[in-house]
C-alpha cells in the first residue's frame, strides 16, 4: 500500500507542480493556511493576516483542522490540494517530508538574515513558535512546607500524595519517566534509542500508573481537571496553565524537564501559491515585532532571539523559548517518534489495559 | 462487492408475503444511488486498504487487529460495554415508554418534548455535565461529605459506572422513542378484552402487551447497541483506560500513526461484529417468539 500511496503522491506532485506554475502566471493572489483554530487563529488573524492583506493585497484564508497529517495525506493522494501552508508538528514533519508531500522552504525569502536557529530552520518547515508540555501544580494541595520541583517529585507519591493526570500518549511520557529515573533531559533520546531504553521507561511508568486517575486526550482537559480539583498534578501546555493563573487559581508551572514542542508550518507539495506563502511565513513568523506581539497575546514564543530585545524580562520568563526556560527543557524529537510511534503506540495501549 | 444489487434484494426480503410489483422498484433508485456513492464505494475502498500489505494482498492488518493483544481486548471490551449500555437503556426506557404510550394523545406531546430536549444539547456538553456532577469535588461528593455519609471523596469519575451512566443518558431518549412508537400501535381493546375474560391486569400485560411491544424493544436495543459501538468522546472523558473504545483506536491509527491499513481493518471488524450481533439477536428473537421485529398489531 505504501508503494501505491507513494507513487500517487509523486503523481500528485507532478500534476500539482504544473498547475502551480500556470496559476502563478495568472497572478492568483490568495493563500490558504491550515491551523488548529481557536484562540491561535484569532491571534494570527489580528497580528498577521489583516495587516498582511492590507499591505500586499493578498487574501489569506484560514482553514481549521484537527488532524493535519491525515489531511495532508488525503490531499496528496487525491491530488486535490486545498492548502498552501499546513501545520506539521510532531511526527507530521518527518512523515510528510519522507513521503515527499512538502516543498522546501526558500530561506532567502523566509529568513534572509539567518536569525533562526537550526531547530526552527528545517529544510521543509519553519518553526513558527514553540510551546511546552510542563507540570502544573495545585499549590494549595501541596503538603505543608514541601516544594515541588520536577519529575522526581511527580513520581514521589509518598511525599506528594494525590491524583495525577498525564496525556494519553507514549510520546513525551516515556521521556518524562526517564527523567524521573535520573536521566538528564539532554540525554533522554540517547537512552531511549539504546536497547533497554524503552523498557526502562515503561518500568518507571509502572510505578506511577496507580496514581494516574485519568489519561487526558484534549489540551483543555488537564486544565479543567486542575481547576476542579480532580487532580493535583498534571501535564499541560504552558499557555493553558498560564490561563488558570490569570483566573487567580493557585497553580504553578514547573519548567524543569518540560517537553519543548515546536509548532512547524510547511508548504505542501503542489500548493497553488508558493511564492506568497513564503512571503507570509517571513511576514508573520520571522518578524520580531509581530512575534513579540504574538508572545504577548499567547505565551507561545518564537526562536528568533530578537524578540527578547523587545519583550521585558518579566514577559520573557513566562515564555518557553526564553533562555532560562530553554536550558532546563528537552526538545521533543519528532524524528524518533515518527520512526517508533506505531510500534510503541501498540505497546502503550496494551500497557494501559493491564 | 455487489451490495449495489443487494439493496433491492433486502427491500424485497422485508416485504415478504406482500410482494411489491417489480415496476415500483425505481422508487428505491434515489436512495440506492445515494447509498452507493456515499456508503458502499467509500466503505469498499476502506475494505481494500485493510487487505493491502507492502506487497499485494495481505491479512497482516487483520492478524494485528484480531490476534491476541490490546486491539482484540479493546474490541471485546467495546462489544461488552455496548451490550450492557443497550440492555440498561431498554430496562430504564421501557417503563417510561409504557407510561408515555398510556397517556391520552394530547398529553403526550409535552412529555415527548421533555424526553427530546436532551437531544438538542451537544453530547460533549452533557458529558462535561457528568464531570461536574461526579467529580471529586462535584455535586454528589459534596453532598455525601456534607451529610457525613462518607469521610473522603468517592472515586466515581473515570470508572466503568460513570461511562454507563453517561452513555445511557445520551442514548435513552432514542430507546424510549423507538419503543414508544411501537407501543402506540398496539390495539388497547385487546387488553380490555382480556380483562372482560377475567385476566388480571398483570396477566393481560404479560400475555398481550409485552409480546406485542417486544419487537419495539428489540429494535430499540439494536439501535442503541449500534450507536454505542461508535461512541468515543464520552468514554474517553469519563472512563478509565479499560473503557477505551475501538473507535478511539481507529482515530489513533488514522490521524496519529497514519497506519490506515490497521485503522481500516479495525473499522471493518467493527462493522462485521456489529452486523453479527444485531443479526444474531434479530434471528434469535424471531425463533423464540415467532414475531417479526416490527411488533404490534396494526
Amino acid at each position: 500500500m505504501k508503494k501505491l500511496l507513494w507513487s500517487l503522491s509523486v503523481g500528485a506532485a507532478i500534476v500539482g507542480g504544473a498547475g502551480d506554475a500556470a496559476l502563478a502566471q495568472s497572478g492568483n493572489k490568495s493563500i490558504t493556511i491550515a491551523n488548529y483554530g481557536g484562540a491561535w487563529a484569532e491571534t494570527l488573524n489580528r497580528i498577521c493576516i489583516e495587516p498582511f492583506t492590507k499591505e500586499t493585497g493578498i487574501t489569506v484564508t484560514q482553514a481549521a483542522t484537527e488532524d493535519s497529517l491525515a489531511q495532508i495525506r488525503v490531499q496528496q493522494t487525491t491530488r486535490n490540494i486545498l492548502w498552501d501552508i499546513a501545520p506539521t508538528e510532531r511526527s507530521g514533519l518527518p512523515v510528510s517530508s519522507k513521503n515527499g508531500w512538502l516543498e522546501p522552504i526558500d530561506w532567502s525569502v523566509v529568513d534572509p538574515e539567518n536569525k533562526l536557529p537550526p531547530v526552527a530552520r528545517k529544510q521543509y518547515a519553519i518553526g513558527a513558535i514553540a510551546y511546552s508540555t510542563t507540570i502544573g501544580v495545585r499549590t494549595d494541595k501541596l503538603p505543608e512546607g514541601k516544594s515541588f520541583s520536577g519529575w522526581k517529585d511527580f513520581w514521589d507519591v509518598k511525599t506528594f500524595p494525590g491524583p495525577r493526570t498525564l496525556r494519553n500518549s507514549p510520546a513525551e511520557n516515556l521521556e518524562f519517566a526517564l527523567i524521573a529515573d535520573g536521566v538528564k533531559p539532554s540525554d533522554v533520546y540517547t537512552v531511549l534509542r539504546s536497547p533497554d531504553g524503552v523498557d526502562r521507561a515503561f518500568r518507571k511508568l509502572d510505578e506511577i500508573k496507580p496514581a494516574i486517575t485519568v489519561w487526558w486526550t484534549s489540551g483543555q482537559q488537564p486544565v479543567q481537571l486542575l481547576a476542579s480539583g480532580e487532580v493535583f498534578y498534571a501535564t499541560a501546555f504552558n499557555g493553558r496553565i498560564q490561563q488558570l493563573q490569570k483566573d487567580k487559581l493557585p497553580v504553578k508551572i514547573i519548567w524543569d524537564g518540560g517537553s519543548l514542542d515546536v509548532s512547524y508550518y510547511s508548504i505542501v507539495k503542489g500548493a497553488r501559491n508558493m511564492a506568497d506563502a513564503q512571503k507570509f511565513m517571513n511576514y508573520c513568523w520571522n518578524t520580531p515585532t509581530r512575534l513579540a506581539e504574538i508572545a504577548r497575546a499567547m505565551p507561545y514564543s518564537s526562536f528568533n532571539p530578537d524578540i527578547y530585545k523587545i519583550l521585558s524580562a518579566d514577559e520573557a520568563k513566562e515564555l518557553p523559548t526564553s533562555p532560562a526556560n530553554l536550558d532546563v527543557q528537552f526538545a521533543l524529537d519528532s524524528e524518533y517518534w515518527a520512526e517508533n510511534l506505531p510500534r510503541i503506540q501498540k505497546r502503550w495501549e496494551a500497557w494501559r489495559l493491564q | 462487492m455487489s451490495d449495489g444489487v443487494a439493496m433491492p434484494r433486502d427491500g424485497k426480503g422485508a416485504a415478504r408475503g406482500r410482494r411489491a410489483p417489480l415496476s415500483s422498484l425505481w422508487l428505491l433508485a434515489p436512495a440506492a444511488v445515494l447509498f452507493l456513492f456515499v456508503f458502499i464505494l467509500p466503505v469498499g475502498e476502506v475494505a481494500l486498504w485493510s487487505v493491502q500489505g507492502e506487497a499485494g494482498l495481505s491479512a497482516e492488518n487483520y492478524e494485528a487487529a484480531l490476534g491476541a493483544g490490546p486491539y482484540r481486548t479493546i474490541l471485546f471490551g467495546t462489544l461488552q460495554l455496548s451490550f450492557g449500555v443497550a440492555c440498561a437503556c431498554i430496562l430504564v426506557g421501557y417503563p417510561a415508554a409504557y407510561f408515555l404510550a398510556s397517556r391520552p394523545p394530547r398529553n403526550r406531546t409535552l412529555l415527548l418534548l421533555l424526553i427530546l430536549t436532551p437531544l438538542w444539547v451537544s453530547v460533549l456538553v452533557r458529558t462535561f455535565g457528568w464531570i461536574v456532577v461526579l467529580g471529586r469535588e462535584g455535586l454528589v461528593n459534596s453532598m455525601l461529605i456534607g451529610i457525613g455519609a462518607v469521610d473522603g471523596p468517592l472515586q466515581m469519575l473515570y470508572t466503568r459506572g460513570a461511562v454507563y451512566v453517561a452513555m445511557v443518558q445520551v442514548l435513552l431518549p432514542v430507546a424510549i422513542l423507538v419503543m414508544f412508537s411501537t407501543m402506540t400501535t398496539i390495539n388497547r381493546s385487546l387488553l380490555m378484552a382480556s380483562r372482560i375474560l377475567g385476566a388480571s391486569p398483570w396477566r393481560g400485560f404479560v400475555h398481550i402487551f409485552l409480546p406485542l411491544s417486544a419487537g419495539g424493544a428489540v429494535n430499540a436495543w439494536m439501535l442503541t447497541f449500534v450507536l454505542a459501538l461508535g461512541f468515543f468522546i464520552t468514554p474517553a472523558l469519563v472512563g478509565g483506560p479499560k473503557e477505551t473504545m475501538i473507535a478511539n483506536l481507529i482515530a489513533t491509527q488514522i490521524t496519529l500513526t497514519l497506519d490506515w491499513g490497521l485503522g481500516s481493518a479495525l473499522g471493518m471488524v467493527l462493522v462485521v461484529a456489529g452486523f453479527a450481533v444485531v443479526g444474531a439477536i434479530a434471528l434469535l428473537f424471531r425463533r423464540v417468539t415467532g414475531l417479526s421485529g416490527h411488533g404490534g398489531s396494526r
